[in-house]
């Protein structure tokens, strides 16, 4: 087949990824290129490397402040899904509860339910709770939010572990909480990476909901900071906007090519049971 | 009679408690909120019941807006395009990894990486690109000939809406991509190898044997996109705001715009329900062509 041929399908790949990745390459060559030449020779890399821009980031525009803020926001919100939905996964797959049919159902019927519907809701209800501006305002969205398809995932882990062994445990004596802990969670570790590699992402990179709840400047995470430094590019200088844009993706990007192989099984396995 | 374990009952609710607690209150709660806004002319201050009851009159105020209508072209416009542009393009990728051309495992990795950019930064950056003065794409045009074909990309009410639905085919196409392929894998080897034995070719094999197999997850992932096009505003916001003269102002942003800088948060919540009422009848229509589909094969 012609078309089809090997060296055609190579060269378009090459192609198209050449094109695809040119922003990203660009955006590791403007962020170490002096202010200057960014203008004049806005496609080579520079001619010698600086990172004077990323010391401005870090002295003038707090990115120090805002790098900790992101840092403990998405520990503190995947931590708190992560124990969350494994005590509630384990509760609706083990523990016949009262009304633990009904919440499961509703758990799946919202999993469908734009966050942008909420978030008026959600900003009426934090003002009206005094959450609005403060990190527990922030954090609470993030985890309802990110917690369902945790569960659901969770769930089914627990579900399919045979019950002999949860028999043998439980006639040792073992609780429920010594048995999720101690013989459950082990075996839910592959599963709970792929919920942190799934999960991060999002609350790392989460914008609209950050903008809208946090006004104090110390508080912000490095989204909104980076959106308040892009509007404002022609003052701050552009190398400094290139390099704040470079020093948001550069984690992501390292971890996912570090983890590539479970990263990619977890998004594409996410996908399809989301 | 069973007696009820009340011990038990007890744990299981410390359990699960904290998950039902913010799961209840930051997405139950304020879903039913949003039904209540929705009848009320509400600013989002004070209290809802103090605020004019309007009834379905938001709804029906939206079904007659011109702005919702010229919004809902929009967004089915960018929907249409995002979605058959991505799931073609990652179509013939897919097919490219799966014959496993030269280096896959290498441009699989190559060609997911803009999926990964966080929605700030590609706003951000592909704002830059297109600027008009000095914007990388510009300067390209100019530096081999064609200073004819630059544009404002972003200010030019022709040009802003296909520029920003190439930025977003740019972050989606990767994920859809691989989600294919990784039905293409899941295709029994015997039976491309009849095929190959019988002599077809692999346009043939594609056609008759490949696409069929993968169109469930085709339909899938046509319902997740369109549904993605119909939730968004964020990379929307920050990219144009809906300008220039409005022409990319979509169904998600238009709502968000209507409670976040008008305080009609009551019309806003209609409008948002109005859109999840669309996409629940969009995603029955073409769900039920999948599980058709599934029966057949």
């Amino acid at each position: 087949m012609k078309l089809l041929s090997r060296p055609l399908m190579f060269a378009v790949l090459i192609i198209y990824s050449g094109i695809s990745l040119f922003p990203l390459i660009n955006l590791l060559f403007q962020s170490f290129k002096p202010e200057n030449e960014i203008l004049a020779h806005p496609f080579t890399p520079p001619s010698g490397w600086t990172g004077e821009h990323f010391i401005k980031l870090w002295t003038t525009y707090e990115f120090n402040q805002y790098t900790l803020n992101s840092i403990l926001i998405t520990i503190v919100s995947l931590a708190a899904v992560i124990g969350f939905a494994l005590m509630g996964a384990y509760a609706l797959a083990r523990i016949p509860f009262f009304g633990n049919r009904i919440h499961y159902a509703i758990l799946l019927g919202t999993m469908l339910v734009p966050g942008s519907l909420l978030i008026v809701p959600v900003y009426v209800l934090s003002s009206k709770l005094h959450l609005l501006d403060s990190y527990a305002g922030l954090l609470l969205p993030y985890i309802s939010g990110g917690i369902i398809l945790p569960v659901i995932l969770l769930k089914n882990v627990f579900e399919s572990v045979p019950k002999d062994m949860m028999d043998a445990a439980s006639i040792d004596g073992c609780g429920e909480y010594r048995m999720l802990f101690t013989v459950m969670m082990p075996l839910a570790l592959p599963m709970i990476g792929t919920i942190c590699i799934l999960s991060y992402p999002g609350i790392w990179n989460e914008f609209v909901w950050a903008q809208v709840a946090l006004n104090s400047n110390k508080l912000f995470t490095l989204p909104v900071a980076m959106a308040r430094l892009a509007s404002n590019a022609y003052s701050v200088g552009f190398g400094t906007v290139y390099a704040g844009m470079f020093f948001l993706t550069m984690p992501l990007i390292l971890i996912f090519l570090i983890a590539q192989r479970s990263f990619i099984s977890a998004v594409t396995e996410g996908a399809v049971k989301g | 009679m069973k007696a009820i374990n009340w011990k038990r009952q007890l744990i299981a609710y410390s359990m699960a408690g904290p998950m039902l607690i913010v799961f209840y209150l930051f997405v139950v709660y304020p879903l039913l909120q949003t039904f209540a806004y929705s009848l009320y002319d509400y600013s989002g201050f004070g209290s809802l019941f103090s605020s004019p009851f309007v009834g379905l009159g938001n709804f029906s105020k939206a079904l007659l807006s011109e702005d919702f209508h010229s919004a809902l072209w929009k967004t089915v416009y960018l929907a249409a395009t995002v979605t058959i542009f991505k799931i073609g393009i990652g179509f013939v990728f897919a097919v490219f990894l799966y014959r496993k051309t030269m280096g896959w495992k290498f441009f699989q990795i190559l060609l997911y990486l803009p999926a990964i950019v966080p929605v700030v930064v590609s706003a951000a950056l592909w704002k830059l690109i297109y600027e008009g003065n000095f914007g990388l794409l510009n300067n390209l045009l100019k530096s081999i000939g064609l200073n004819g074909l630059t544009h404002y990309w972003l200010n030019e009410p022709a040009t802003a809406m296909n520029a920003m639905i190439v930025v977003l085919i740019w972050v989606s196409m990767p994920l859809t991509m691989l989600i294919l392929f990784s039905y293409m894998l899941r295709i029994p080897k015997d039976l491309l190898e009849c095929a190959r034995i019988d002599g077809a070719s692999s346009f043939r094999i594609i056609r008759t044997i490949i696409f069929p197999l993968v169109l469930p997850a085709v339909l899938l992932l046509t319902v997740l996109s369109i549904a993605e096009s119909f939730k968004i505003y964020d990379f929307v916001l920050l990219f144009t705001n809906g300008g220039p003269a409005g022409k990319t102002m979509v169904l998600g942003l238009y709502a968000y715009q209507q409670a976040f800088n008008l305080n009609h948060y009551g019309y806003s919540s209609a409008v948002s329900l109005l859109v999840l009422l669309l996409l629940a009848l969009i995603s029955i229509g073409v769900l039920s062509r999948v599980t058709r589909h599934v029966h057949e094969l």
